[in-house]
């Protein structure tokens, strides 16, 4: 395979087969990266004022090469830096203004008036063109990711490359959707079933999700509002987001609600969809949780072994099941469990192939910082900060630096056939290696809200 | 992430940790402690087999250890140790060279704040400490109350108390242990991760001058490791235990599933000092000129970077009254200052956090929303919030945040957080203005600016009295004979006399 089938933009190589997207040389993919991202530079530079500076503070003119890519990087802070009293305040006009910084769109002309809500607000940038993905919130702020509809192809098609690998042919297939979550929403994981689940299906009624409502972005930032609240000793302001817990009560009250409503929904799948192909994506404790049960009560092998099985994320702080995928592969009785390593600045979930460690597709650029920020070198095994660059940011800036922690092998093969860089599966956040100890000090504030978050997260699958 | 390679620590060959039960030193290499990232361990005794030589499970032994002991003979042996607390005894050195892996604050702090020990074992500091709080008469006999028509007298006693205390400054260590020595209370000291040694050496140096003192016997300075549940549960009990005071909140250093109400209601008094952070307000008569300016900054500067922000007196928020402008000039200002400091009181931060580092990063990017000077290297920075709405990241290592405001200074109480522990306030004047109304938003000390690390000596502190409040405050009361009453009536109108006019 040669270069020349990549000689048009990232977006037009979604659509090349899962081989041909592993078959470039490092030199070739090199090259090709390199070439593509200071052509986005070019193109963005004057045109996205948060990554204008950014440059000029940094000396960067041109990308000539991977180490001053890596110097370019937004950190995740760049997406939820506005003052949380926007959102208290209902000023989203500042909200907008924030958010315009971050895109080549023009926001500024934008009527926000009468804008009362966070989801009224994305509505809002929705009908404009906009295609903002939001995250959990789980730090109890929102983060906004500025996407457009000038991605929302490549984003579209460059998933579908991913569930290609696990479903050749998904594209002309359609099999029931299990989801155990809300039907829709503007978070990375909703906007993704908002889409796929219906197209994955062929059709409404068989996309099965385990609330009919769509995910609201307001009540993601309940807990930020609930701690100052809780802060100020605000009983008034608490009262009112108690009030908006009991209406939105149908969707979620309690973790043990949510239990019982995850336990209905999988038995019903069990009960008609015995034996049958389908595709199922969800945490992997909430897949673990319903597969032990289900073995335990004589129950095994309950779909079709070319089923799809589409997990991600951890063991949120519970302790790891030995053999977890093998408990699964009985229970479900699918052949394989797919795993996928994304993050809401990515438009593809990097994708583990047959030897269990991820790949990154050629369009996303891996970086692997030091704790100082240095960039690692680009050969050989290199275990550091987790940066990217997407090639298929047309309307924002593709390069983000997260908080991960990953192992990326750049030089030898996995061994699964593919080429190209890849991580290893161990991927773990800073905050959690570093978090957790007894550590003493004086100085501080008094955390209010403890556990929370927990259930006002707890409906979205991590990895989603 | 540790730059001070310390010959005797290695991580094959980490440091032991001993504990001091009672006037006696147990080191053995029996557990290992480790912090995630592995980079910092030190090996312990087990504590499980010594539960019943930690604890005091006789109350009485107490009362009878102190009997005839007076709080100026506790002075007199606290001072003879106090001067074994200085650098050049060889227990305290090495203690406060090993201690610069753990701390969070560079070893110049470490070692400035080491040098604060021996002066709050001064037998002036110790005079005035008891004194202030309690008077050292309600701690050596009965004192009786002037109001009352009986004869009430009340005297405080020592309690067996279990202290949290915290690491991030290693003074904390010195005055816990300092409090609870003068009151005549049974002590199990359990330090933090991030100090273990300080507490050691200082009750080591009272176990040199005297093993068998009472004060030394009713110390106990212990760790156990954060996954003891069981060990724990056994030690805080009731029968063992009165009080204990815990910083860093409510159960802080408590890691088990005993909580506050249930200890609460079993008796057992929990002291919780919460964490707290500190700031500043400025008038607009700060602003008068670039000179006022410059010299304003240079005072709050040393209330914001002293102990590198890693104490509870450190400003973090800085409210200027003035325009954005005004308030660049003075965040121009307070940076330079604060990256001019006395290295034994700020220096450059150590294991800056990259989170914070992100945020700076990202506040650049949005130059109408804030202004950020410095912050390129790790030696922190000062952001001025345009805007005017504080951001939502917890400013440290020596980041302040500057937040211009406008109208009455009073307005500000609003957006005072409950968890403001010292405000200091320019002009004076302005003091009079805001003092009621930020005490009701939960402030408990004011100061002049450039005075926060100034502790009064025995003041209240996070609002409230902690040596008082060791205390077990007893009450002792008896009817006066038929034949002695109008002796009673007496002494009771010279004493109400005595109180109103002196």
């Amino acid at each position: 395979m040669t270069a020349s089938t990549f000689s048009g933009a990232p977006e037009t190589w979604t659509r090349l087969p899962v081989q041909t997207l592993f078959s470039l040389s490092k030199p070739e993919l090199d090259t090709l990266q390199l070439l593509w991202a200071q052509k986005r530079f070019g193109e963005l530079q004057d045109h996205i004022p948060a990554l204008e500076s950014l440059a000029e503070k940094q000396g960067v003119k041109i990308i000539d090469s991977f180490d001053t890519l890596a110097t370019i990087l937004f950190t995740h802070q760049v997406y939820k830096n506005y003052p949380f009293a926007f959102i208290e305040r209902k000023q989203f006009t500042e909200l907008t203004r924030w958010l315009n910084k971050l895109t080549t769109h023009d926001l500024s002309r934008l009527d926000m008036r009468g804008v009362q809500t966070i989801d009224e607000w994305l509505e809002r940038l929705d009908e404009s063109g906009m295609f903002v993905f939001h995250s959990t919130g789980t730090s109890g702020k929102l983060s906004f990711f500025p996407r457009s509809q000038t991605e929302k192809e490549a984003w579209v098609e460059s998933t579908y490359a991913f569930l290609e690998a696990f479903m050749p042919g998904i594209r002309d297939t359609h099999l029931p959707v299990f989801w155990p979550a809300y039907r829709s929403g503007r978070q990375a994981g909703m906007r993704l079933i908002t889409h796929f689940g219906p197209a994955l299906a062929g059709s409404e009624a068989e996309y099965h999700s385990l609330f009919d409502a769509p995910m609201s972005a307001d009540f993601m930032s309940l807990a930020m509002r609930m701690k100052h609240a809780q802060e100020r000793g605000d009983l008034t302001t608490m009262d009112t987001i108690k009030a908006i817990f009991k209406t939105k009560g149908e969707i979620i009250t309690l973790k043990a609600r949510k239990a019982g409503l995850t336990k209905n929904f999988f038995d019903k799948m069990v009960r008609e969809y015995r034996g049958r192909r389908v595709f199922l994506m969800a945490s992997a404790t909430d897949l673990l949780d319903v597969a032990l049960e289900g073995i335990q009560n004589g129950e095994s092998r309950i779909f079709a072994p070319d089923s799809v099985l589409l997990t991600g994320g951890g063991f949120k702080g519970r302790k790891e099941v030995p053999d977890w995928k093998g408990i699964l592969q009985e229970f479900y009785g699918v052949d394989r469990v797919f795993m996928s390593y994304g993050m809401t600045e990515l438009n593809s979930y990097n994708l583990a192939c047959s030897k269990g460690v991820y790949h990154v597709f050629p369009w996303n650029i891996p970086l692997v910082l030091s704790n100082d920020g240095e960039p690692l070198p680009r050969t050989g095994t290199q275990t550091g900060r987790a940066g990217y660059f997407d090639l298929l940011a047309q309307t924002y800036w593709g390069g983000i630096l997260t908080g991960d922690r990953i192992t990326v092998h750049y030089d030898e093969d996995c061994g699964c056939g593919w080429k190209g860089p890849w991580i290893e599966d161990n991927v773990q956040r800073f905050t959690e290696l570093m978090g957790g100890e007894d550590i003493i000090s004086c100085a501080g504030v008094q955390s209010a809200y403890s556990d929370f978050m927990e259930y006002v997260a707890a409906d979205v699958p991590e990895g989603a | 992430m540790f730059f001070y390679i310390i010959p005797r620590m290695s991580s094959d060959n980490p440091i032991q940790i001993p504990f001091i039960i009672r006037g006696q030193e147990i080191t053995a290499n029996d557990l290992l402690y480790q912090s995630r990232d592995r980079k910092v361990q030190f090996q312990i005794p087990d504590p499980r087999p010594l539960l019943s030589q930690i604890v005091l499970s006789d109350p009485t032994q107490l009362q009878r250890d102190f009997a005839h002991v007076r709080v100026g003979e506790i002075i007199d042996f606290l001072a003879e140790a106090g001067k074994a607390m200085t650098l050049n005894h060889a227990r305290m050195e090495d203690a406060c060279r090993f201690s610069m892996p753990f701390s969070a604050l560079p070893s110049s702090i470490v070692k400035g704040s080491y040098d604060l020990i021996p002066i709050v074992f001064s037998k002036l500091a110790l005079r005035t400490m008891v004194e202030n709080e309690i008077g050292s008469q309600y701690l050596d006999g009965w004192v009786e109350m002037p109001y009352a028509d009986k004869i009430a007298r009340r005297r405080a006693y020592g309690a067996r108390t279990l202290h949290f205390i915290s690491g991030n400054v290693p003074v904390v260590a010195a005055l816990s242990i300092a409090r609870a020595a003068l009151i005549k209370s049974d002590n199990i000291v359990k330090v933090a991760p991030n100090d273990p040694l300080t507490a050691w050496a200082i009750v080591g140096a009272m176990l040199d001058v005297d093993p068998n003192h009472p004060v030394t016997k009713h110390f106990s300075v212990v760790y156990w490791p954060k996954d003891m549940p069981d060990f724990e549960h056994e030690l805080i009990q009731p029968r063992y235990l009165e009080k204990i005071i815990s910083w860093g909140g409510a159960m802080g250093g408590v890691n088990s599933t005993l909580n506050h109400g249930s200890l609460q209601a079993s008796g057992i008094d929990v002291i919780a000092l919460g964490p707290k952070f500190s700031i500043s307000i400025l008038g607009s008569q700060a602003f008068k000129s670039d000179e006022e300016i410059n010299r304003i900054a240079k005072l709050t500067a040393k209330d914001a970077g002293s102990f590198n922000m890693e104490s509870c007196g450190s400003a973090r928020f800085h409210f200027v009254q003035t325009t954005t402008d005004q308030a660049k000039a003075y965040a121009r200002r307070l940076y330079l200052h604060m990256q001019n400091q006395d290295p034994a009181l700020s220096a450059m931060p150590k294991n800056f956090p990259t989170e914070l580092h992100d945020e700076l990063e990202a506040a650049r990017t949005q130059d109408d929303l804030y202004y950020v000077v410095g912050g390129e290297k790790q030696e922190g920075a000062v952001v001025v919030s345009l805007t005017g709405e504080a951001p939502d990241f917890f400013p440290t290592h020596k980041v302040v945040v500057v937040i211009p405001f406008t109208g009455s200074p009073a307005q500000l109480a609003e957006r005072i957080h409950p968890s403001t522990q010292t405000v200091g306030i320019y002009p004076e004047s302005l003091k009079d203005e805001l003092r009621d109304v930020l005490v009701a938003r939960g402030v408990c000390r004011f100061i002049s600016i450039g005075h926060t690390i100034d502790y009064a000596i025995g003041g209240p502190f996070n609002s409230y009295e902690i040596m008082r409040r060791a205390c077990r405050w007893i009450l002792d009361e008896s009817q006066p004979s038929k034949s002695s009453r109008p002796w009673f009536y007496l002494r009771k109108a010279w004493q109400i006399f005595k109180h109103h006019i002196f």
